[in-house]
């Protein structure tokens, strides 16, 4: 052994025995401080080209793998994203398990200003000046009273008829328009008259108006057709309807709404649309004309749709700047799943180089 | 020596029709020499024996308006509206029409269209220029596509004496970014004449250091900016191509070619949410050579003949684009084009053809995205145009056919004519003009796929986008006299009034449209290039201009007004403007002076704005020459002495701001010259 190595023996025993000393001095071992505010995240959805489902589990706090047909029916995750929409679980296939929901606590209602965005206070804000805002949010915000809301599935020509939970009577909603738009024509309609037969229509009438091809605004003269479901459900499962024959025709027909039937008497009290037709509802009788070119603006949805708990609580502003970017307003939600509720604050819908898509945020169990 | 007072004959690049410059010169004033133009008919007229109006700029006041890039003079002239781009370039609109319909030329050849169709006057180098040669209205008969709205002819200097030049100016933003107080021009030019050839070296390099409202942002409204052109040149005009020792037979030759780099970088946002900063970007380098040759006059009695022939080839290529969305973008410009003149006294006819090129090719190297799959188009075009010449009047009538390669054949037919009235102290002209202008859409707004969607929008090209057509009519009544001849208050002065009227009608205009269908499909908000509509665009220009010997004022107003079918008006034109100089020359002590003023108002604007800042501007602007001696020269200016801009906060707001994203700039300049 040389000097030098001998020296560096003596010194590293030197340095060992001095760290026994010390330990024998510690009279107690403190628990390290869990980390507040942990930001997770970049999460993807591919590119704008190519959007995909990232689906997160707040359990776990980690994403899965799943397709799209796997996550129909997985009631693993909680929160799923894909280019600007977040989802809840809906946990339709599986009774057995509560609906995902959330509840916004509305904090930085400041960013606001009579229902505009206060643009200086969503560009200032950044993920560290919001932090307190997260920190703040506790169990106390939940109260008996606090109403959770769920990703909901609805049928776009619900809301045809009144139903009167005393007399259990069935009435004509006459006042509630529909506007179709289906095989390029544009048709507003109303259900004006029903016949309640148990459960089901005996009869119904439906007032409707087509808007020509070109046209901004609907004719003036309104059709009526009376259909005897009785009679057509003796012959069918289902009752077709092509507003541009004005008349019932066969399911092999361009039909564009159809009424299931009930059974061999009656109809049930349901509206469809046929499968490439959209359509939205106009209660208010707002709308003379639709013009086929403005269609996009109005909001047209297929026959089912998903009503996002998220679109109706929204986490973002767009174009702030009139450069096409999302900002946070940092607003903190509470997410209720089968194992308890977590308090959640989006700080980013981009990655570190700007691409769009990319969610990163705050979430912590309650 | 002083602008808009003492007339400078200058030679221009053309060769004259020797016969009507010399009748011309015979009823002129001795003292009076006029410019020299030649964009009206592609031959060289004196201004006030063009058929068809033109406004010039020479070079005296271009010197003292820029020592930089050609935006600032162009803002001198009257009717134009020059506008700044998203680029941080500057284009222009002419009577209605934007940049992409009106033809920016150097030399009678067109230029490369960076942002579109529309040239950018900040990549043209002032410092080259002879004069600037402005004609209004539809001029597609003699220089094709896109000049539906007018032309800017930019000649270029010829060099023909020996001399070396070297300046520098520094200049200082009023709102200048803190670690970068002062910008900087430099030139150095030098010149050498031989018997046979003549040579020349320019260099300009321009340092501009940008300017920002609010320091606190992130944002910097104005890109710091580094810029170098290098210009070299060369040409005879004693090449004998041909054995036979006739001076008539004698070429000129010349060639030209210009280097061109140019970086900026501007800070534009913080990305939501992360602390990277977002960075507009872009670096161009562009080779731009030119080679022609044209006879001197071949005279067989009263007959007189020349040609010329010309060839232009420019290669662009830029990298640029948002720091995290950066674009690879190569262009290539070729043309050939010659002309064939023959002329007598009373009648001169111009027939000639041009063979053109295009190509453009654009990705987006991180993603591998191709934006422009290296598309090219040609056009083969083939015009004639006569000008029947009497004292007292002129009709120039003229035909042009286009075959291009995608669009097939494409043809527009022009008729001028000029009328003089009155004597010589009291000279009237009126010029009329009837012409169609066309212009095939460009490789951009067919083929483009501007992808940005990580931001959330796209736009998108058309490939069976149609032609855009005009017909449009242009009158203007001339006065020119002599004032204050016997008064004891005031020197003799020349008086001039102009007032001109147009009127174009187009079809098949090419705008980007939102696209509902694509929007919703892709959940981006989709734009795509759409022969859309018609269009409606009338106005007035009005000028009167008087001219002491020292002193020199002019007032220009123009009202336009520019509608689509609808009735809507089209976006981005102001109704009025208000453009008036002053100019004053000393003699004694060769200082000129030049104060000139901009006025716009009502300007129209998109609906999607929430609200209205500002709808009518003025802007101040005075400039200082001196010569101190026959070597050393200074200049002083300050550009937007009120410091009007837009208003920082209308962004944010999304509140229309009509007024321009400026800054005070004062500059301090030497010039040395051997």
């Amino acid at each position: 052994m040389n000097k030098k190595l001998t020296l560096i023996t003596y010194l590293l025993v030197g340095l060992g025995l001095t760290a026994c000393g010390s330990d024998s001095e510690v009279t107690s071992i403190t628990e390290p401080e869990p980390e507040v505010g942990v930001i997770y995240g970049p999460f993807t959805t591919g590119t704008v080209q190519e959007r995909v489902f990232a689906y997160y589990d707040i359990d776990t706090l980690s994403v899965l793998e799943l397709t799209e047909e796997q996550a129909a029916t997985n009631s693993d995750w909680d929160i799923a994203f894909k280019g600007t929409s977040v989802y809840l679980n809906n946990n339709d296939s599986d009774d057995s398990k509560e609906a995902v929901s959330l509840y916004f606590t509305d904090n930085n209602s400041d960013f606001f200003d009579n229902g505009s965005a206060v643009v200086n206070k969503f560009i200032n804000a950044t993920a560290d000046s919001e932090l307190d805002d997260f920190i703040a949010v506790s169990s106390a915000n939940i109260s008996e009273n606090t109403e959770f809301s769920t990703d909901v599935t609805a049928g776009i020509l619900e809301g045809f008829y009144n139903y009167n939970s005393t007399t259990h009577q069935v009435t004509a909603a006459v006042d509630h328009y529909f506007i179709a738009y289906s095989d390029t024509t544009v048709t507003k309609f109303r259900v004006s008259e029903l016949t309640q037969s148990g459960y089901g229509m005996s009869s119904i009438t439906i007032n409707f108006v087509n808007q020509l091809s070109g046209a901004t605004e609907f004719d003036a003269l309104e059709t009526e057709l009376v259909l005897d479901a009785t009679l057509e459900c003796s012959n069918s499962d289902n009752i077709y309807i092509d507003f541009d024959v004005n008349n019932i025709v066969t399911s092999a027909e361009a039909w564009d709404i159809k009424i299931p039937c009930l059974d061999d008497t009656a109809a049930d009290f349901t509206l469809a649309l046929t499968e490439d037709a959209t359509a939205i509802q106009d209660f208010t009788n707002s709308y003379a004309g639709v013009p086929e070119s403005d269609i996009p603006y109005y909001g047209f949805k297929s026959d089912q749709y998903t009503v996002l708990a998220f679109k109706e609580n929204p986490w973002y502003q767009y174009s702030l700047e009139g450069n096409h970017k999302l900002w946070s307003q940092y607003g903190v939600y509470l997410i209720k799943n089968t194992t308890g509720v977590y308090k959640l604050q989006f700080t980013s819908y981009y990655d570190t180089d700007g691409n769009s898509g990319n969610y990163s945020f705050r979430i912590e169990a309650l | 020596m002083q602008p808009f007072i003492k007339y400078s004959l200058s030679l221009s690049c053309l060769c004259l029709s020797l016969t009507s410059f010399a009748e011309i010169l015979e009823q002129d004033d001795d003292n009076n020499l006029e410019h020299i133009v030649v964009s009206g008919t592609r031959t060289p007229k004196l201004l006030s024996n063009s058929p068809v109006s033109i406004q010039v700029i020479d070079q005296e006041t271009i010197e003292i308006l820029t020592q930089g890039t050609l935006t600032n003079a162009l803002n001198f002239i009257p009717g134009l509206v020059v506008t700044r781009n998203v680029k941080g370039g500057y284009n222009i609109q002419m009577q209605g029409f934007d940049g992409d319909h009106v033809l920016v030329l150097i030399n009678s050849q067109p230029l490369i269209s960076p942002a579109g169709s529309a040239a950018d006057l900040d990549q043209i180098n002032a410092n080259e220029i002879q004069q600037i040669e402005v004609l209004r209205g539809a001029a597609s008969v003699m220089y094709g596509s896109s000049a539906m709205g007018g032309v800017i002819n930019i000649i270029t200097k010829d060099y023909d004496e020996n001399q070396a030049k070297v300046s520098i100016q520094v200049g200082h933003y009023a709102d200048a970014i803190d670690n970068a107080p002062l910008s900087y021009t430099t030139r150095v030019s030098a010149s050498l004449s031989t018997d046979d050839w003549d040579y020349n070296l320019s260099l300009l390099h321009i340092d501009d250091a940008g300017f920002d409202y609010d320091s606190s942002t992130i944002s910097q409204d104005a890109s710091g900016m580094k810029k170098s052109f290098i210009n070299l040149s060369t040409k005879t005009d004693s090449l004998n191509l041909f054995s036979n020792d006739s001076s008539n037979n004698k070429v000129n030759v010349e060639v030209k070619y210009q280097y061109l780099k140019e970086d900026k970088s501007r800070p534009t946002s913080i990305v939501p949410g992360q602390n990277t900063i977002i960075t507009y970007l872009s670096e161009v380098e562009q080779n731009q050579l030119d080679f022609s040759l044209k006879t001197n006059n071949e005279q067989h009695g009263n007959q007189q003949n020349n040609w010329q022939l010309n060839t232009r080839y420019i290669n662009h290529q830029e990298t640029s684009g948002q720091s995290n969305s950066i674009r690879n973008t190569d262009i290539n410009l070729a043309e050939i084009n010659g002309q064939y003149v023959s002329s007598s006294n009373k009648l001169e006819i111009v027939s000639g053809g041009v063979i053109h090129y295009d190509s453009l090719d654009q990705i987006k190297p991180v993603t591998g995205s191709i934006e422009i799959n290296d598309e090219s188009r040609q056009n083969v075009d083939a015009f004639i145009q006569g000008n029947w010449i009497n004292p007292n009047y002129q009709i120039l009538a003229g035909l042009r056919s286009q075959h291009d390669s995608d669009f097939g054949f494409h043809s527009a037919a022009r008729v001028s004519t000029m009328n003089n009235f009155g004597d010589k102290e009291n000279r009237w002209q009126w010029r009329n003009g009837l012409g169609q202008g066309y212009r095939v859409p460009s490789l951009k707004e067919r083929f483009y796929i501007f992808d940005h969607s990580n931001l959330g929008y796209m736009v998108i090209g058309s490939a069976d986008l149609k032609p855009e057509e005009s017909n449009s009519a242009n009158t203007t009544l001339s006065y020119n006299t002599e004032v204050f001849k016997s008064s004891t208050l005031f020197n003799q002065a020349q008086l001039k009034f102009d007032v001109n009227a147009h009127y174009s009608k187009t079809k098949n205009f090419i705008e980007t449209v939102h696209d509902a269908e694509k929007s919703a499909e892709t959940q981006l908000d989709i734009s795509v290039y759409q022969n859309v509509a018609q269009a409606t665009i009338q106005g007035l220009d009005f000028s009167i201009d008087l001219s002491f010997n020292e002193w020199s004022g002019q007032i220009n107003y123009s009202y336009l007004d520019a509608r689509n079918e609808d009735d809507q008006r089209l976006t981005g034109r102001p109704y009025h403007q208000v453009k008036t100089n002053l100019t004053y020359h000393n003699y004694e002590h060769e200082l000129d002076v030049l104060l000139y003023l901009v006025y716009q108002s009502d300007e129209a604007y998109d609906s999607s704005y929430t609200q209205v800042l500002n709808n009518h501007w003025f802007n101040a602007n005075i400039s200082i020459n001196q010569n101190i001696n026959d070597q050393l020269s200074w200049n002083f200016a300050v550009n937007n002495i009120f410091n009007e801009h837009k208003d920082v906060d209308a962004n944010s707001l999304n509140a229309f701001d009509s007024r321009p994203v400026s800054s005070r700039y004062v500059t301090l300049g030497l010039k040395y010259q051997f």
